[in-house]
């Protein structure tokens, strides 16, 4: 074992204490004053750990050490994995996402919209003959390659999908035909909607389909009201999801996720993408800010009585960032990969350009114009742009195993577009995100046990934090 | 340590016939027999630092 490669790091918030062993993703409380400053939010290795603590004679330091040695002996201590796995942008792999974006027609002009820029570019459209040419080679690719994964289509994501609905129904009414030729499954996504304007046709459909995804800008409130009238005319079977942009000037988290909850089942907050010229730029000053936010929401949280914090868990949704990291702590969840853009998804807009996701047509080094309709050849030009974020900063990162790596999008928006390094705005956002995720859920580990069970219940959740989290009580399990 | 431990999802007891054993709590299978104790528990820190099942692809954006 190299030693070298183990990676710790000790997260010290307010009068708390963690040591967050990277690799396995195990962390243990550790008791705050006992520990030197100088080890505060330091990312070690065992060698240097060892070495700090050795220096320092308190008596719960020694018996770290003496445990900390304990458990070396049993190998306990892994090397950190390299997670964030090397792009094979030159061998052909799985398609098992396609997104394609035949306009992009919208009745709303949100602020943080994706398809802004490409909006100021172009105006073109995809019919359903373009359609069917891009969507059947990408079916035959699969085939050819005998890739059996599932694949599924996301229709009009650049799009307000109810200002072209007969074209959806077209596509979905000429995938189902298709599908019974193919040997893997082939799904169609609903994108989300605005709600501004929902005819009965479309609701009938949604009441079949039996799920509704909303999308909502919070500060344009003819769209608020539209939503919450509109809302009402679908059947109560209808599982109901809203998503909620998450900006650098957010504020009263908390709030947010409640204000809905009465029109919707599941709520979900995301962090929007959006340039330095946007409302709300993600500068360093507002980050400052937004972690504030977030820590005063998580702060919030544990100050609920069990029911009320018990019915938070229930309302947000699958899709909601916090939710994510929070399942991704307490099942030890290794993200490898932060996302399949540009390996195994790809988006197809309505210029016939493909690139990695529906927000990045507009960077040139991220898309490929598709000629002919000639598929593969496009892609195979497009997989050779990806950049490989194994090399980068990320690999030694303690939350790495959590975040995944960058996400190309907020590279390309935040940064100086050098696509080969991690925007530190986002790791930022990140790493805040997961430390007070951590915080919070050793909290409810040690003082409402009870609570944390249901709370796994009710998210049907894999508890991989059942052991003593006191990391001196852990270690004499072992002795 | 008692005859009967837990760590994370595993328990670790001395059986009838003197061989150490880990079980799985939640799906109840035995999942090893030593002889020596430092074998079981040298075990049990290699399923918890194993990433079986470990694996996440979903993207968050």
């Amino acid at each position: 074992m190299h030693l070298n490669d183990s990676c710790f790091r000790i997260i010290h918030k307010n009068d708390r204490c963690l040591l967050l062993d990277c690799s396995t993703q195990i962390f243990w409380n550790l008791e705050p004053n006992s520990i030197p400053k100088e080890l505060f939010d330091q990312q070690l290795n065992l060698h240097v750990l060892g070495k700090k603590i050795l220096k320092n004679d308190n008596s719960y330091l020694q018996k770290l050490k003496e445990n900390i040695k304990l458990l070396r002996k049993l190998n306990f201590f892994v090397p950190l994995k390299r997670g964030i796995q090397k792009n094979n942008s030159y061998r052909s792999s799985d398609i098992t996402q396609i997104y394609v974006n035949p306009s992009l027609d919208c009745n709303l002009n949100c602020w943080f919209c994706y398809a802004k820029d490409s909006r100021k570019k172009n105006n073109s459209k995809l019919d359903f003959e373009d359609i069917s040419k891009v969507i059947l080679p990408i079916l035959d690719y699969k085939k050819e390659n005998n890739f059996s994964s599932s694949i599924g289509f996301s229709i009009g994501f650049t799009e307000e999908l109810t200002l072209n609905f007969q074209l959806f129904k077209r596509i979905k009414s000429s995938i189902d035909k298709i599908k019974k030729q193919y040997e893997f499954s082939i799904f169609l996504f609903l994108p989300s909607t605005n709600l501004m304007q929902v005819t009965e046709e479309y609701v009938d459909f949604i009441n079949d389909y039996k799920h509704l995804t909303v999308s909502i800008d919070l500060e344009n409130k003819n769209q608020v009201n539209k939503v919450v009238q509109n809302i009402e005319k679908f059947n109560l079977d209808v599982e109901k999801n809203l998503i909620i942009p998450i900006h650098s000037k957010i504020k009263d988290i908390y709030d947010i996720y409640f204000r809905f909850s009465s029109y919707f089942d599941y709520i979900s907050l995301r962090p929007v993408r959006v340039k330095d010229d946007s409302k709300y730029p993600w500068t360093l000053e507002n980050l400052r800010n937004n972690k504030l936010e977030i820590s005063k929401f998580l702060k919030k949280l544990l100050s609920l009585d069990d029911e009320d914090l018990l019915l938070f868990f229930e309302k947000i949704g699958p899709t909601d960032y916090f939710a994510r990291y929070f399942h991704r702590i307490v099942e030890r969840q290794r993200m490898n990969e932060r996302c399949i853009a540009g390996k195994n998804a790809f988006a197809i807009n309505s210029a016939m350009e493909i690139s990695p996701c529906s927000s990045l047509p507009d960077y040139d080094d991220l898309s490929v114009k598709i000629s002919d309709f000639n598929i593969q050849d496009a892609l195979e030009k497009l997989r050779k742009k990806i950049p490989n974020y194994k090399e980068t900063e990320c690999s030694t990162c303690y939350i790495q195993s959590y975040c995944g790596g960058p996400c190309m999008d907020w590279v390309v928006k935040l940064d100086d577009q050098n696509l080969f390094h991690p925007n530190k705005i986002e790791c930022d956002f990140n790493k805040h995100i997961v430390e007070e995720t951590l915080f919070l859920i050793s909290d409810l580990i040690e003082n409402r046990k009870e609570l944390f069970g249901l709370i796994i219940k009710k998210r049907r959740m894999r508890n991989r934090l059942n052991y003593a989290l006191d990391f001196n009580q852990f270690s004499k399990f072992f002795s | 340590m008692s005859e009967r431990e837990q760590c994370g999802d595993y328990e670790i007891y001395l059986d009838n016939e003197d061989w150490w054993v880990i079980k799985n709590l939640i799906s109840g299978t035995i999942l090893g027999k030593f002889l020596k104790k430092e074998d079981a528990l040298d075990k049990i820190a290699a399923f918890l630092q194993s990433d079986d099942e470990r694996t996440e692809s979903e993207s968050v954006c």
